[in-house]
């Protein structure tokens, strides 16, 4: 029905008072250099260069965002960091990370700003991803997966083309290097690329095809071959250039499989407004699924069940440790926002919560990611809002808390 | 044209000294006590009710944009929801009981505005709007961004019981005013987007009626809002249209007045082009009412009967609908005991009676009381398709307290506010209801100083418990929940002085601090979208048929964002109104915001920066 995930502004109570509630959450923010941390926002500090969480944050009634940096060994975190709307993400790569301004983000929207952790909270450029030809698309871009120092893929999710960029462009005129079209995947022209992930020279890209944010039809997997920037037909055998279907709705969330031959999909599923209106009802169309990269078959490791009977609740994120293991995130949504962390067993095709840090247990998990020296970072919104890092091994837990809500959390490496 | 700011503050001053020899003497408006501002005259003829009302100590503004868009009005640091607005004292009928849209009302019919924050029923003060006298008169606007304006007024007599008067007026702005676009694609030419572009899809329209009889009043008001969205968009299609109807009147056998009144809001928004999806929302409130005079030491009742119908007619079985009803007594004593005497408006026509709702509550006592208090409960209910059962009470209560030197007063009060139909049932889109909402409370105190003459001065403390706030959740889903606790105290002044014969100046001054005082992560930041600082001065000088007003607004201090991470930038706004008149005609030339300062207090919805108009005014003997 909606975008999976709460990255939108506050909307409206009723027609006026949804004007005044929309001008209130419009996001963004000053120019640039008028847009320091205010009084009592805090002071930076020096981060030590052995690697660095970069969480993307939303204050709680989605006025305003920012992102944080946590220094991976002393865990000192730096947050509220160059402040705008609320729709963010981020996305590391090396030595540096991305800021993904997405369309409710403020004067950021529709942009990509890279960061070198060292000056966290000064962009080395901010570049835009709308297509001049179509001014008043919101190009919407989703994540930057960049497959070589100097070439990048830009997710459109409001557009029907996925950018190749170079993000080591000087000037903003050097960074779009050209366009990939799918929009022939979706008969509405814009087939919302969602995530992508490299594998065996390849980006694979998720195109969730929904209509108006709705999810009525499956989610495909296109293919990229990285070095000639052209679509992979991944089935030879049919005419055209063919993506692969998906047995699943709302995809999401794509990871490549511990060992390089399979890749893991988190289709979370539509959903529909209940009878009274008072809370989202899912479909249960959504699924964890496996394509194998040497045949492209898909099968379904674990299912979200039917809205009888849904043994986990909606599915709402995924992570996976360095150790292979998979973690789902799920829960009833209507329930408060509350979910649970799950430890996925793909072999058995199944998901337990058993040993779990009560922590990660019916509270409202935000974002999750598999981070240095095995750890598990979850995001976690609650009074006080915090990342958790979950030792793979010990199940030990340490929360950081933060003031902004996490959105989503990558790693970056040290030089 | 260039004009800086500096230099329109320096033609203030000079306009000081060329007038020190000039006639005819200056008028001050009178003051009032017993805890409203002083009345602030509105100018025939003026459009900008909003910019206006920033003459008012105490007052809060937020717009969304140009002449026309939506406007709301707080008061001493509080939310919109929390201020009643009455026209003529009669409350005004706003969508399923959250802030009224003062672009709704027909500014050129409007002839005074006060505020009152002791004999108030909003929770944080009554804005009290008072409609313009009877007279005959044809006012015409033109000026950039496309604005057009026609008003007619016409005095009415029947059978000798006095006069009252009608008002048509219609408007049209395109708002196209110039803008920067931080959000525009990368144009080589332009790489840094220094270049300005019209603001787009921001036209406004409205058609307003505005009937007032002795003890009768008669509001009609029609409006279309497009509303831009942040990154400019040409083909945006979003739009507000509101219908507004509200009539009152006396109820001879019971000594009070009723009222009825329709509001109908539809929003629409095809291509998603400024919410997540596309809507078709409709929702009508309709509002019954009674009242009954409330002076010193008599009871006071009110009965009101609230009916809300809402629906997305992009989805089928979407529709709610809720009634409310609503009974409330008050009393009111004061010591010594003082008559109360209906309300003379400083420019009401002889014979033209008391305006409705002038007779009631908001009549102030002759004569200053020593001591006051008073008592009120509120008993209320819902019924509907998911109304839940069960009344509920919310009482009031107040103390005044004369202090022994000269015009200084103590106040304390505790009031609540019912939560809104749409708080407690949701929109029919992505905002859910919660009908165990319950009322916000407020404990308030303040220590008033208002003499005949010398400055009006507040010292004012609200704490705020289970105050209503929007929480969502990682789906984007909002709900309202008495989650909030927030400390607002502030200081405020104002004045007016006579700085010569054809020379005055009135200006206000008010600091502010509203916090969050909460458990959550952002406990300790100033609330959202309130100023640390305002502060307001004009400037009225008159010599023989010319007239020239000149009015600064400065604000600061005010934050977008809960977290307090995005600033508001500071608004230094310079106005000047040149007026010529010649027997029944009178020329208008009204340079708005001199110096062309770049301001939006909704974040991301510019107001407009320099602009120009002009009018022309034809008076009936």
């Amino acid at each position: 029905m909606y975008p999976s995930r709460g990255r939108s502004a506050p909307l409206p109570i009723h027609a006026s008072g949804l004007l005044a509630a929309l001008l209130l959450a419009a996001c963004s923010e000053l120019p640039r250099a008028a847009t320091q941390a205010p009084d009592p926002a805090p002071t930076p500090t020096p981060i030590a260069t052995a690697g660095n969480a970069v969480v993307a944050t939303r204050a709680a009634d989605f006025s305003s965002g920012a992102h944080a940096l946590v220094d991976l060994d002393t865990l000192a975190v730096e947050q509220n960091l160059a402040p705008v709307g609320s729709d963010l993400s981020v996305r590391a790569a090396g030595g540096h990370f991305y800021r993904v301004g997405r369309l409710f983000a403020g004067n950021a929207a529709n942009t990509i700003a890279r960061f070198s952790p060292d000056a966290p909270e000064l962009p080395q450029y901010t570049y835009s991803t709308q297509d001049a030809a179509k001014p008043d698309e919101g190009s919407n871009p989703y994540d930057i997966v960049e497959v070589a120092p100097d070439k990048a893929y830009v997710l459109r999710y409001g557009a029907g083309s996925l950018w190749v960029v170079n993000p080591q462009a000087q000037s903003e005129g050097g960074f779009l290097q050209a366009e990939i079209d799918l929009s022939a995947f979706d008969g509405d022209g814009v087939p919302e690329m969602a995530a992508a992930t490299v594998a065996a020279g390849r980006a694979y890209v998720l195109l969730q095809r929904l209509q108006f944010f709705d999810a009525t039809q499956d989610s495909q997997l296109v293919a990229i071959d990285i070095a000639s920037d052209t679509l992979v037909d991944l089935d030879p055998d049919a005419p055209g250039v063919n993506s692969i279907e998906l047995p699943a709705r709302n995809a999401s969330e794509i990871v490549v499989a511990e060992g390089g031959d399979a890749l893991y999909v988190l289709a979370v599923g539509g959903r529909d407004f209940n009878d009274d209106f008072t809370a989202f009802t899912p479909r249960y169309d959504g699924a964890l699924l496996r394509v194998d990269l040497a045949d492209h078959g898909v099968t379904t490791v674990l299912d979200d069940g039917t809205p009888q009977n849904a043994p986990y609740g909606q599915f709402a994120d995924m992570a996976q440790t360095a150790d292979g293991t998979l973690w789902l995130v799920a829960g009833d949504p209507n329930a408060g926002g509350s979910n649970s962390l799950y430890r996925v067993d793909a072999q058995a095709g199944t998901a337990s919560a058993e040993g779990l840090p009560a922590q990660s247990q019916n509270t409202e998990i935000t974002a999750a990611n598999g981070g240095p020296r095995g750890a598990l970072w979850l995001g976690l919104n609650a009074a006080q809002p915090g990342l958790l890092r979950v030792d793979g091994d010990t199940l030990s837990t340490r929360f950081l808390p933060l003031e902004l809500v996490p959105l989503n959390i990558d790693f970056v490496s040290a030089d | 044209m260039h004009i800086r700011s500096r230099a329109a503050a320096a033609l203030g001053l000079l306009l000081a000294v060329l007038t020190a020899r000039a006639e005819p003497p200056v008028v001050l408006d009178p003051l009032t006590t017993e805890g409203r501002s002083p009345e602030l005259r509105l100018p025939a003829a003026a459009l900008d009710l909003p910019a206006l009302l920033l003459a008012l100590p105490g007052v809060q503004l937020r717009r969304g944009g140009g002449l026309g868009a939506y406007a709301e009005a707080s008061l001493r640091g509080g939310s919109a929801r929390q201020a009643r607005v009455l026209l003529d004292g009669v409350p005004l009928l706003t969508p399923g009981g959250a802030a009224l849209n003062l672009s709704l009302l027909p500014a050129p019919a409007l002839g005074g505005a006060q505020v009152d924050h002791q004999h108030n029923r909003g929770l944080s003060g009554d804005l009290l709007l008072r409609a313009r006298k009877a007279e005959r008169a044809l006012h015409a606007t033109a000026g950039q961004y496309g604005l057009r304006a026609l008003t007619w007024a016409q005095p009415l007599t029947w059978g000798g019981r006095g006069a009252g008067s009608l008002t048509l007026h219609g408007q049209q702005a395109q708002n196209d005013f110039p803008l920067r676009n931080p959000l525009k694609p990368f144009d080589p030419a332009d790489p840094e987007r220094r270049a300005e572009e019209p603001r787009q899809n921001a036209a406004t329209r409205q058609y307003a009626l505005l009937y007032r009889q002795p003890g009768q009043l008669g509001l009609l008001s029609l409006q279309r809002e497009h509303i831009p969205n942040p990154r400019n968009s040409r083909n945006n299609g979003a739009r507000l249209d509101t219908r507004l109807a509200q009539w009152a009147a006396p109820l001879p056998a019971t000594g009070g007045q009723w009222r009825l009144g329709l509001l109908d809001e539809r929003f629409r928004d095809a291509g998603a082009d400024l919410v997540l999806a596309p809507s078709d929302r409709r929702s009508r409130t309709w509002g019954l009412g009674w009242e009954r005079d409330e002076r010193p030491g008599a009871d006071f009742w009110r009965v009101d009967l609230t009916a809300v119908t809402s629906e997305d007619a992009r989805r089928a079985n979407s529709a709610q609908r809720v009634g409310r009803y609503e009974a409330e007594w008050a009393r009111e004593w004061q010591w010594p005991a003082a008559e109360s005497t209906p309300e003379s408006a400083p420019d009401s026509a002889p014979g033209s009676g008391p305006a409705p709702g002038s007779m009631s509550r908001h009549t102030p006592a002759a004569g200053p009381a020593r001591r006051g208090a008073s008592l009120g409960v509120l008993l209320w209910g819902e019924s509907g398709d998911a109304a839940r059962g069960g009344l509920r009470l919310a009482p009031a209560a107040g103390l005044t307290q004369a202090l022994p030197w000269g015009g200084w007063q103590a106040q304390a009060q505790y009031r609540e506010r019912l939560p809104t139909v749409f708080e407690r049932y949701g929109d029919r889109g992505l905002f859910r209801g919660n009908p165990g909402l319950d009322s916000e409370r407020a404990l308030s105190g303040a220590l008033n100083h208002a003499g005949a003459r010398g400055p009006q001065f507040s010292a004012y403390l609200r704490l705020l418990r289970d105050a209503i706030t929007p929480q969502y959740n990682a789906q984007g889903l909002g709900r309202a929940v008495n989650a909030g606790r927030a400390q607002v105290w502030g200081l405020s002044l104002a004045d007016r002085h006579a700085l010569g014969p054809a020379l005055s100046l009135r200006w206000r001054a008010d600091w502010l601090q509203a916090r969050d005082r909460g458990d959550g992560a952002h406990a300790g930041r100033r609330l959202p979208g309130r100023p640390q600082w305002q502060a307001h001065a004009q400037l009225d000088w008159q010599r023989g048929p010319w007239a020239l007003r000149y009015a600064f607004a400065f604000e600061s201090g005010a934050y977008y964002d809960s977290p307090n991470l995005l600033p508001a930038p500071v608004l230094r706004s310079h106005d000047l109104l040149l007026r010529w008149s010649a027997g029944r005609w009178a020329l208008r030339a009204e340079a708005r915001n001199l110096g062309d300062n770049r301001h939006a207090r909704f974040n991301g919805f510019a107001e407009p920066g320099r602009q120009v108009w002009f009018g022309l005014s034809y008076a009936h003997p």
